[in-house]
């Protein structure tokens, strides 16, 4: 009893956070003693798809809006920091990639904004189709103006900082600053999404109409959605421009588009956990299985089959896993099983409310558990974000 | 009657009010006036118009004739939903529209969002004043939901209350508008009597403690003769009796209206 009241305060939710996080880091680093190039990679890659799949999750799970065209604006982000490094040398590598980070999200968020605004006045399927063509829009764009892009042949020899080949840092640096940029970007999203505006959001997905009339001024708040999700998929863009140093139109194509959507869906469209956790594992599972690179659809597919028949809200549902509230219900959860009748007679609400949620959090900690080694910085996230997560129970 | 709000301002005042859906007259020339303090029912047989004069209040449609006035300003011809909250409108809908996934705290908090400050920035980045603000309106949002008997829910989500508090919880998040002008759409519809009784004495609450004008449609009549100090009587779009509870209870145009239209 009171144990459950020191953890419920709000300072020790960032506590438990930390601890986790320190014990993740240090399981992750006992697994893998050498930074290996493939390490590298492979933590770089889902330190890339995450963030793109947690800014997706902004608009297709907060706004409910199903958007097929992410790619075109990760593929905005990539081809502006190329450019920039092409026509900007610099020599300090670290300033360089900052900068393009910069300009990545001002762009990308410029297109999002601009695109937003008569995209948004469509809904459902309309909104999937429009999108799904802007980001073919893009990629054919991309290939025409090839006096500036370098038409299909790409754009070559960019600056590599995220790539264990890099001079300046080191592989164990890449993936330090990969990992730091990935959980500064989702961590200012999940604040932005627990906020007033983000509680703005769900409402116009929960109820456009109710929402309007409780003073949200319903086209303005989704074009910021849109955004914002375009800006850090641009982001994301520009982290992936930095890690191959050579970008080609195809790498932006529909089958990414979608491959991210899946993501989301896999994850429960609205959790920015289940985003995290689902990217990580399609991510690793895509690189693990690249001999299988032909069945990767199918595997993607049947995930997502998989998924729809047995929880068809995705992992999470529209839920955030939360180490505190796992530490507080799953106690709970077993006591419960021993005291069956007696406590859920005298307190029937409050065991009601319990039981879901322990279900719920159980679940995902049994996911999180299998998954631990891999996850380590989609865990990291998940901590850092739920620092602020305290109120509500 | 008048002698009671002489001299006072209506908070709410609609004059000659219109508008034509293709050949259909929906509301024809309805004038009201709802003054601080006072219930005003709106009633007559369905598909009269009532839920439609609500649509015109909140510029959900454009009226093609008429003007409205909240507390002395003249609205705007052309203004959008979310604009009129803010000049002291606030509505509920006859068929309950709530955020369902969302907490009943969360769907009150999303009613503050016009009146709350901080920037993007400063959410996105969780300063001080985000946690500061979040705070204090956490607690308003109690405080309403208080009102309401729903503070005990404050976790649940909406989807999950029973039908009668998710009447309440819409009209607690109306509240949380801060609003001069209350507009409920048939509160009682579904509710069953012991239901009925609590939402009145709510009514009654919030009409002594906020000094806000009220209109009411309702279609359970000892609802609106118990509380409603003034009635309009619509049928066809068009108003065809006004006048105190007992007036219109023994008016022999709206006998017939109700009559006529019941099958
Ligand atoms: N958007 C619309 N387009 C066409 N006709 C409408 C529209 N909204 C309402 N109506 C018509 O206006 C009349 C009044 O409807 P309503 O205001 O909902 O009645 P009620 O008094 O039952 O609330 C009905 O005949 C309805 O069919
Ligand atoms: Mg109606």
């Amino acid at each position: 009893m009171t144990f459950k009241k020191l953890l419920m305060k709000k300072y020790s939710r960032r506590v438990v956070n930390l601890i986790s996080c320190i014990l993740l880091i240090s399981m992750v680093t006992l697994i893998t003693p050498n930074i290996s190039k493939a390490f590298t990679t492979i933590m770089i890659t889902i330190c890339i798809n995450v963030l793109v799949a947690v800014s997706l999750n902004i608009s297709a799970g907060s706004m409910g809006e199903v958007v097929l065209g992410q790619a075109g604006f990760m593929a905005i982000g990539a081809y502006s920091s190329g450019l920039f490094c092409k026509y900007v040398p610099m020599n300090n590598m670290f300033l360089e990639y900052l900068i393009c980070i910069v300009v990545a999200a001002v762009i990308a968020g410029l297109v999002g904004f601009v695109v937003g605004i008569p995209c948004l006045r469509l809904r459902g399927d309309y909104l999937a189709i429009v999108t799904l063509g802007f980001g073919e829009a893009i990629r054919c764009l991309i290939e025409n103006l090839d006096k500036i892009t370098g038409g299909p042949s790409g754009l070559t020899s960019l600056p590599r900082l995220l790539n264990s080949s890099n001079r300046a840092l080191g592989g164990y640096g890449a993936v330090l600053i990969a990992i730091t940029t990935t959980v500064v970007c989702v961590g200012c999203i999940y604040s932005f999404m627990t906020s007033r505006y983000g509680r703005a959001i769900l409402s116009i997905r929960e109820d456009a109409i109710a929402a309007e009339a409780a003073g949200i001024p319903v086209t303005r708040y989704k074009v910021m959605a849109f955004t914002i999700s375009a800006m850090f998929a641009g982001i994301g863009g520009a982290m992936f421009a930095h890690t191959i140093g050579s970008i080609y139109p195809s790498n932006f194509n529909l089958s990414k588009s979608i491959d991210y959507l899946v993501m989301v869906v896999f994850g429960g469209l609205g959790s920015y956990t289940g985003s995290i956790l689902s990217a990580t594992i399609l991510s690793y599972l895509t690189i693990r299985l690249t001999n299988l690179a032909a069945w990767r659809l199918v595997i993607y597919s049947l995930a997502l089959i998989l998924v729809m028949i047995f929880h068809p809200k995705g992992l999470f549902g529209i839920k955030e896993f939360s180490m505190t509230n796992a530490i507080l219900i799953v106690p709970g959860k077993i006591k419960l099983l021993f005291t069956k009748a007696q406590d859920a007679k005298n307190n029937k609400k409050e065991t009601i409310i319990e039981t879901e949620e322990v279900e719920e959090t159980e679940n995902n900690k049994m996911e999180a558990e299998d998954e631990e080694a891999k996850e380590a910085e989609a865990l990291e996230e998940d901590n850092m974000n739920n620092g602020g997560k305290s109120d509500g129970k | 009657m008048e002698n009671k709000y002489q001299g006072l301002e209506p908070l709410l005042r609609v004059d000659n009010l219109s508008i034509n859906f293709g050949g259909l007259k929906a509301v024809d020339n309805v004038s009201l006036k709802v003054y601080p303090g006072e219930i005003v029912g709106l009633i007559g047989p369905n598909g009269a118009g009532k839920t439609t004069v609500f649509n015109l209040l909140t510029g959900v449609y454009e009226p093609s004739e008429g003007s409205i006035t909240i507390d002395g300003k003249e609205m705007p011809k052309k203004i959008k939903p979310h604009e009129v909250v803010k000049l002291g409108l606030a509505r509920t809908f006859q068929n309950i529209r709530l955020f369902k996934q969302l907490t009943v705290l969360e769907n009150v908090m999303v009613a503050f969002n016009q009146e709350m400050k901080t920037n993007i920035f400063q959410s996105a980045l969780r300063t001080r004043k985000f946690y500061k603000e979040e705070e204090y309106y956490k607690n308003k949002a109690l405080e309403i939901l208080s009102i309401f008997d729903l503070a005990i829910y404050a976790s649940e989500q909406a989807q999950n209350l029973p039908y009668g508090k998710q009447r309440k919880l819409e009209i607690a998040r109306a509240m949380a508008t801060n609003p001069k002008v209350l507009l409920l759409d048939e509160p009682a519809a579904g509710m069953n009597p012991t239901e009925t009784h609590e939402l009145m004495e709510m009514i009654e609450y919030i009409r002594k403690n906020y000094k806000i004008a009220i209109l009411l449609i309702e279609h359970d009549m000892s609802l609106v003769m118990n509380i409603c100090e003034y009635i309009t009587v619509l049928e066809y779009g068009a108003p065809i009796a006004a006048g105190s509870p007992e007036e219109i209870a023994n008016n022999q145009r709206v006998i017939q209206a109700y009559l006529g239209s019941e099958d």
